[in-house]
Formats: structure tokens, C-alpha cells, sequence
């Protein structure tokens, strides 16, 4: 088959361009580099870039570009390699904790946007227990309160800030020990408490917001942010969970750091991590990216991992099924 | 080019990808296979070997595919030769040193043994294929002064996996591994401060035959599952089995952590030096989640074919009261 001019030109060149663009980012995915503009939000990409290297891989070697297409061959499963075991649910997701559960959900509001009542149904619904939320305003919270959030949820640890920076814990159960922090200095606020259970077991809950990296200014902030974010505490007789938005994701070196202090991501124990969180749900042309996520006590148990949509927000809402260890 | 240079290539690549695709699978429990697998991180460099040779011969998809199996391979041995990021994963009780010796029959220098159990102040040790006639000699050594527990071997039977203690046993009990098999005793350890562990001397049938394969996999398949909210469990001994065995995983994934490579200690041969062919790794101390691990050792085990291994654990801390 003739091949056309333009190809047999360009063709050479494009593919070992995109083989050192491959190598480029395979090298920052795996011996770090991540930390820096543009990178951060680049790395969020991964798993696409991933299916996009072997779908490439393999049209090379149609092409018979053997060169390129041995290096992105290597290349691509290396990536595919890092980004396919979140999609596999753990053999011991059960961590054999056989205390009560719970069944938790986070949901970034968008300053405010989502719609309330819309949101108090589907946690009604669901049978949520714990609810954290980020970007809560005052104007959200009333709102919230018209629609019945006291009657759902009798206990809370909230502070509602105008603009982004609010935070909120809502739970069926007893909270203790509440409070919010403001990880770093003009960002946002993070709520915090020890949820009670009935049998009397206890866990600690906070509602995580890492500084978001949207421009190169602030991405030292992002990295800052997901450096104080609360470390597990795998000694401690009350068990942490950090859910909500970390504005990264498991591709971002800084995330697996927090994670291997002693948490699981949920939704990778239940193979469940590659459902999208935010990217195009209020219409940004965006391809869904996971920065959502549950980090739960690596002592704790995941039974399931559900992603809901939230009306009105540009984030969706995150729901695991969770064991604590018996008491 | 002749039909021979064009298959060869192919040959290659094949055998990489079916190496690939058993361990990826965990199809490894027949006859043979259950031996090769054992030798996955040397195919490592065997497919690294593949891949560059047939490039450089330019029979590029040959050698492309090589070259993918040999990165999955990577990924797939290699976390065991790095550190883990929480090897105490918060355990903050008492430290305990363990270790185990597959004996050879008997044939291993017990005065020798017992000189660097001493100096390395081993608090508890797991035996296998220990023989009366042994077991005489290491009390003739001294054995009972430094260790002053120990579980009987029932039936004055030949050879059988034992063990020995400063800190009292309780609840000992044993049977073999699986029929026809050598006797595996346990016990539960009894620390100065309450926490208890239980420990299983390990020695699983060796995979050496068609039928060997099958009490192989009944041997490991009966090994005592973690029990991650119940009691600490410990499994230490000869495996027979390396990390690369899919049964061993499937063990594995019930809740423990394998200690050598949660220190990347996990390329240390323990078996086979000195024969013609790659140490393999099948002696291991399987610890459950909640213990930490210190350091990971293998030290000279004169008289066996085996070597001693030697782990720091840290018990999580006892409950109040």
C-alpha cells in the first residue's frame, strides 16, 4: 500500500516525538518530578496517556516504526502497569475488621452551587452516615437547614465561609472533639471530629481540601497542603479516615506519600479508581479526573465504593461501605 | 531467511510470555512450573536478555513484546527488594527476635547453630526436619539453657518442625503439613507484658513430582489464614514456596506480610546456593499486618542446604490492663 506523502515526511519524525514525549512523562510519573508547574496538573492525566501510549504503541508498529514503537511499547506498560491495579479490588480489601459499619460520602459544593435539597435526598437515600463537604458557604448551609439537614443529621462539626474556603462534618452520630484548621495560611478551612458509634467505638473524621494547583503561582501551596495534610495514625486506638478533595491524584507522588502513612484509598481496595470525580460536570470540556477520594485507616474495611452525581456541582460525590475494626 | 530464523524469534518471545502470563495469573501449581517460577526474578534478566538480542537483530515485534513482558516482570518483583513505606505499621510494643533453620535431617552443626542463635539473642526458634539424634546433640550444646520452652514432636517420630522459646508456650498442638507429610508444631507465645502470638513452624511438602505438587498445595492451602482482627499470627519456616508462587500469595493476601520484603530483603536466597543453579527464596517469616518489621536477616546455617533466617519483629503494644 502507497503510504501518503505527508506521512512517509512527517510520520518518522511525529513518532519519535511522541516517544520522547512518552519517556518524558513515564520518567516524571515514576522516579518523581511531579511537584512542579506544569507537571502537578499534567500527572492528573496519567491513565489517560497511558491508554493513549499503547493505543499508539500499536498503530506504530502497523506503520512498521519499529524504533518508536518498541519505546512506547516499554514505556506504555510501564504506565499501564502503575494505573491498572486501582481498577482491581484488593484480595484483603476486608482488612478482617469486623466491627460496625459505616457508610460515609464527600462532596465538594462548588462555593456553594449545589443544590441543597437535591443533595439532602440522595444522601436520605443512600443512608448516608457521615457527610463531609467542602466549599460550604453560609447561603448553602441555610439552605441545607430549610431542606431538613438537622433531622438527617443531628450532629455536625461545620464552618461556612463566603467564597471557597468552608468546610463541614455531618453525621447520624455523636461527634466529639470538633473543630476546623486551615492547613495553610489563606486556603482552605478542613472540619474535623471523633465520630461515636453506638457500640462505642470511635473514629476520627476530617474533611480534606488541598490547596488547589490551578495556576504555577500557587502550586508550592498544593504541595504544602498535601504535606500537612493528618498523617494516619496506625498506632492509635481511634482509626482516621480523611475524605474529600485532595485536587490530586493517585498518579501525584504527594498523594501516595499521605496514603503510605498508614491509609487505603477506598476506591482503589474496592476497584473502583478509575471513576472520574471532576473534570466536565458543570460543562468545562475537561476529561473526568480522580482527586476525590475516602483515605481510610489501613485497619479499616471497604466493602464498596460508589461515585453519585451532585447537582449544580463541578465535583461528584464520593460513598464507601465501611468496616471499623471491632472494638 | 529460513523457516528456523524465523521462528526462533518467536520461540524466545513465547516462552517470555507464557512465563509472564503464569506468574501474572497464578497459574504456577503444576508440576515443573511450580519449580520455574521460582527462578521469576532471574527471567528478569532473561527477558531483558530476549529483548535486547532480538532488537539488535532488528526482529522488532519479537523483541518488543520481550521487552513488555520484561518491564511487567520488573513490576512485579521488584517492590521486594525495596523498603516498604510503614514496615512497623505503628506497632509500638514489645521487640521479638525470631528465627528458623531447616535442619537437612539433622545434618546441620547444632554447636554452631547454637553459637549464633546466642550471639544474635534470639528470643524463639523455628526448626524443621529436626531428628531425634539432632535434637540430643543440641541439648548436649545447651540448647534447653537458652531456650528454656519447647513443643515435643508427637509420636517419636523422625523428622519434624518444631519450637523453641525464652518466653513460655501455650496452647501447643501440631500435625502434618498434609498426609504422609512432616509434623508442623505451633504454639502461642506468652510475652513478659500479656501480648500473645501464635507461631507455626512451617514446612510445607516439597513440590518435587506430579504427586508432590498436589500435597504441596494441600500443604500451603491448610497453613493457618491471618486472622487480621483476631489473634497475631506468625508463619515461619521452609515454604517450599517462593513470593512468585501463586498459592503463596493467595496465603499471603489473607492478611500477613511477608517480612523479608517488607525490608527489601526479599531477593535473599535462602535454599540452593550451593548447588548449579540461582539461590531460591523459599524460607520466609509470614508476620500479620498489625506487626512491624525491624530488619530481615540470612546468616550461614553449617551442615544444611538451608540457611538460618533471623527477623526483628515489634508486636503491637498490649491493650490496657
Amino acid at each position: 500500500m502507497q503510504r501518503p506523502i505527508w506521512l512517509s515526511r512527517w510520520g518518522p519524525g511525529a513518532a519519535y516525538g511522541a516517544a520522547a514525549v512518552v519517556g518524558a512523562w513515564a520518567a516524571a510519573r515514576l522516579l518523581g518530578g511531579d511537584t512542579t508547574f506544569p507537571m502537578v496538573q499534567l500527572m492528573a492525566f496519567t491513565p489517560y496517556v497511558a491508554v493513549a501510549a499503547g493505543l499508539l504503541a500499536v498503530a506504530l508498529w502497523a506503520l512498521r516504526q519499529w524504533w518508536p514503537a518498541a519505546a512506547i511499547s516499554v514505556l506504555a506498560s510501564a504506565l499501564i502497569t502503575v494505573v491498572v491495579p486501582r481498577a482491581l479490588a484488593d484480595a484483603n480489601a476486608s482488612a478482617g475488621a469486623r466491627g460496625p459499619t459505616l457508610r460515609v460520602a464527600t462532596a465538594n459544593l462548588f462555593v456553594g452551587a449545589a443544590e441543597p435539597a437535591a443533595l439532602l435526598e440522595s444522601v436520605v437515600h443512600l443512608r448516608i452516615d457521615v457527610l463531609a463537604v467542602q466549599e460550604m458557604n453560609p447561603a448553602w448551609l441555610s439552605g441545607a437547614e430549610s431542606a431538613g439537614l438537622t433531622r438527617v443529621f443531628p450532629f455536625r462539626s461545620a464552618i461556612a465561609v463566603e467564597g471557597t474556603q468552608g468546610s463541614g462534618l455531618f453525621s447520624r452520630y455523636p461527634l466529639e472533639a470538633t473543630g476546623a484548621h486551615q492547613p495553610v495560611d489563606g486556603w482552605f478551612y478542613q472540619a474535623y471530629a471523633v465520630i461515636r458509634l453506638p457500640d462505642g467505638s470511635a473514629v476520627r473524621v476530617e474533611s480534606a481540601h488541598v490547596a488547589s494547583p490551578y495556576e504555577r503561582r500557587v502550586t508550592p501551596d498544593w504541595v504544602l497542603a498535601l504535606r500537612r495534610e493528618p498523617r494516619a495514625d496506625p498506632a492509635s486506638a481511634v482509626p482516621r479516615i480523611l475524605m474529600g478533595d485532595f485536587n490530586a491524584t493517585l498518579d501525584h507522588s504527594e498523594l501516595r506519600k499521605l496514603i503510605s502513612s498508614g491509609y487505603r484509598d477506598a476506591a482503589s481496595v474496592a476497584g473502583q479508581g478509575w471513576i472520574g470525580t471532576w473534570g466536565p460536570y458543570d460543562g468545562d470540556p475537561i476529561p473526568p479526573v480522580i482527586i476525590d477520594h475516602i483515605l481510610a485507616d489501613r485497619r479499616i474495611g471497604v466493602k464498596g465504593v460508589y461515585v453519585h452525581a451532585v447537582e449544580g456541582s463541578d465535583h461528584r460525590m464520593v460513598v464507601a461501605d465501611l468496616v471499623l475494626p471491632k472494638r | 531467511m529460513t523457516r528456523w530464523q524465523r521462528w526462533f524469534p518467536w520461540l524466545v518471545t513465547g516462552f517470555v510470555v507464557a512465563w509472564t502470563l503464569v506468574r501474572l495469573f497464578g497459574l504456577d501449581d503444576h508440576f515443573i512450573l511450580v519449580l520455574l517460577i521460582g527462578q521469576t526474578p532471574v527471567m528478569v534478566g532473561g527477558a531483558l536478555g530476549a529483548a535486547a538480542s532480538l532488537m539488535l537483530l532488528r526482529r522488532w515485534p519479537a523483541g518488543t513484546i520481550a521487552a513488555v513482558c520484561c518491564v511487567l516482570l520488573t513490576a512485579l518483583v521488584t517492590p521486594r527488594g525495596l523498603t516498604d513505606s510503614d514496615p512497623l505499621a505503628g506497632a509500638n510494643g514489645l521487640a521479638v527476635r525470631l528465627a528458623s533453620a531447616n535442619l537437612k535431617i539433622g545434618a546441620a552443626d547444632p554447636v554452631r547453630l547454637l553459637r549464633t542463635l546466642t550471639e544474635s539473642k534470639v528470643d524463639l526458634l523455628a526448626v524443621q526436619e529436626m531428628t531425634p539424634d539432632w535434637l540430643q546433640r543440641a541439648d548436649g550444646a545447651g540448647l534447653a539453657a537458652l531456650f528454656p520452652y519447647r513443643i515435643d514432636v508427637p509420636g517419636g517420630l523422625a523428622e519434624g518442625s518444631t519450637l523453641f522459646s525464652r518466653y513460655p508456650l501455650l496452647d501447643t498442638g501440631g500435625a502434618p503439613a498434609t498426609d504422609g507429610w512432616y509434623y508442623q508444631m505451633y504454639g502461642t507465645v506468652q510475652m513478659p507484658d500479656g501480648t500473645r502470638v501464635f507461631v507455626q513452624s512451617v514446612h510445607t511438602a516439597a513440590p518435587l513430582s506430579p504427586a508432590g505438587v498436589g500435597r504441596w498445595r494441600d500443604s500451603l492451602a491448610r497453613q493457618p489464614k491471618a486472622t487480621p482482627d483476631g489473634p497475631l499470627r506468625v508463619l515461619i519456616g521452609d515454604f517450599n514456596a517462593s513470593l512468585d508462587a501463586g498459592r503463596m500469595r493467595d496465603l499471603m493476601a489473607t492478611g500477613y506480610r511477608d517480612a523479608a520484603g517488607v525490608v527489601g530483603k526479599g531477593f535473599s536466597g535462602t535454599f540452593g546456593a550451593t548447588q548449579f543453579r540461582p539461590p531460591v527464596v523459599i524460607d520466609h517469616a509470614l508476620v500479620d499486618g498489625r506487626i512491624g518489621i525491624k530488619s530481615f536477616d540470612i546468616r550461614p546455617l553449617a551442615g544444611s542446604d538451608h540457611r538460618l533466617i533471623v527477623v526483628d519483629l515489634v508486636l503491637p503494644a498490649a491493650p490496657p490492663g
